[in-house]
């Protein structure tokens, strides 16, 4: 079974969890383009290597962070979003 | 009192609500509830309401059992949205199933269902884990009644005979059979 760390929650099993993309910062919505919002909504880099994403877990619907190695799949670290846009934020 | 056989109660027929949002501890506490900002950990009112509280911004609450029920009344019938504390009411008699389970080997029954270790030793008294029970997202705590270990189950109402149906399964190798509530309440 793999396992993952929910901030909240603490070890889960990776079945609990949905994945809900990169992390991305957000354009200004009142003066980006058209075509820079459309790349915030629906286009992912798909990077091959380390990403910060955001996650869910579903029983609690708690969101947080986890950066993860997408050649490998393994999970670095996770965290909450209030530490995480304090230490790390694109 | 040991149980050797797993004993299950259907108790959604209780009261139980619910408060969600960024300044529902401190409404709950202005209200007179009693808990701390601590996620996943319930705490026992005087009255046998149950506040488990599941996260920084949610409560949930679970009724006495047997006992009076008009506080949880007066918490549900008493708030209005106009009063804007950043806290909604989330009416969970429409939203959760309510099952306890009480016996020596409901942490065995419970590893056939789900990955988390809740033997007593591990899953204190008033701990919760959110969690997915029988590919079911739900909420078990323990709340123990004097020396009864009672292990409560909340899940999702539509999938309420889903859920009972696998709890009786779960628990037919350990002699495991649905009882009255009544039994539970005395």
């Amino acid at each position: 079974m793999k396992i993952m760390h929910c901030p909240l929650n603490g070890p889960r099993n990776i079945q609990e969890f949905v994945w809900m993309g990169d992390v991305k910062k957000v354009p200004d919505q009142a003066n980006c383009s058209d075509a820079e919002w459309t790349d915030y909504l629906f286009i992912e880099d798909n990077t091959a290597g380390e990403v910060d994403e955001w996650w869910l877990h579903s029983p609690s619907n708690y969101l947080f962070v986890a950066r993860r190695n997408r050649l490998t799949d393994e999970i670095l670290w996770t965290k909450k979003p209030s530490d995480y846009f304090t230490d790390d934020a694109p | 009192m040991a149980l050797s056989s797993i004993e299950i109660f259907n108790l959604s027929f209780l009261p139980r609500s619910g408060f969600k949002g960024g300044g529902t501890l401190s409404a709950m506490q202005a209200r007179g509830l009693t808990f701390e900002n601590q996620p996943n950990r319930a705490f026992r009112q005087d009255d046998g309401t149950l506040c488990l509280v599941l996260a920084a911004t949610e409560v949930f609450l679970l009724g006495s059992l047997g006992g009076n029920n008009t506080r949880l009344e007066e918490l549900e019938t008493t708030w209005h949205i106009e009063d804007a504390k950043g806290s909604y009411l989330m009416p969970r008699c429409h939203t959760h199933a309510w099952f306890a389970l009480e016996g020596d080997r409901v942490p065995e029954m419970l590893a056939k269902l789900c990955a988390v270790d809740f033997r007593p030793s591990v899953f204190g008294d008033l701990s919760i884990a959110q969690t997915s029970v029988a590919r079911l997202n739900s909420i078990v705590l323990r709340a123990d009644l004097e020396k009864r270990r009672i292990y409560h189950l909340l899940a999702d109402s539509t999938c309420s005979s889903y859920m009972l149906a696998c709890l009786k399964d779960a628990a037919e190798e350990f002699g495991g059979r649905v009882k009255d509530a009544e039994r539970l309440l005395s």
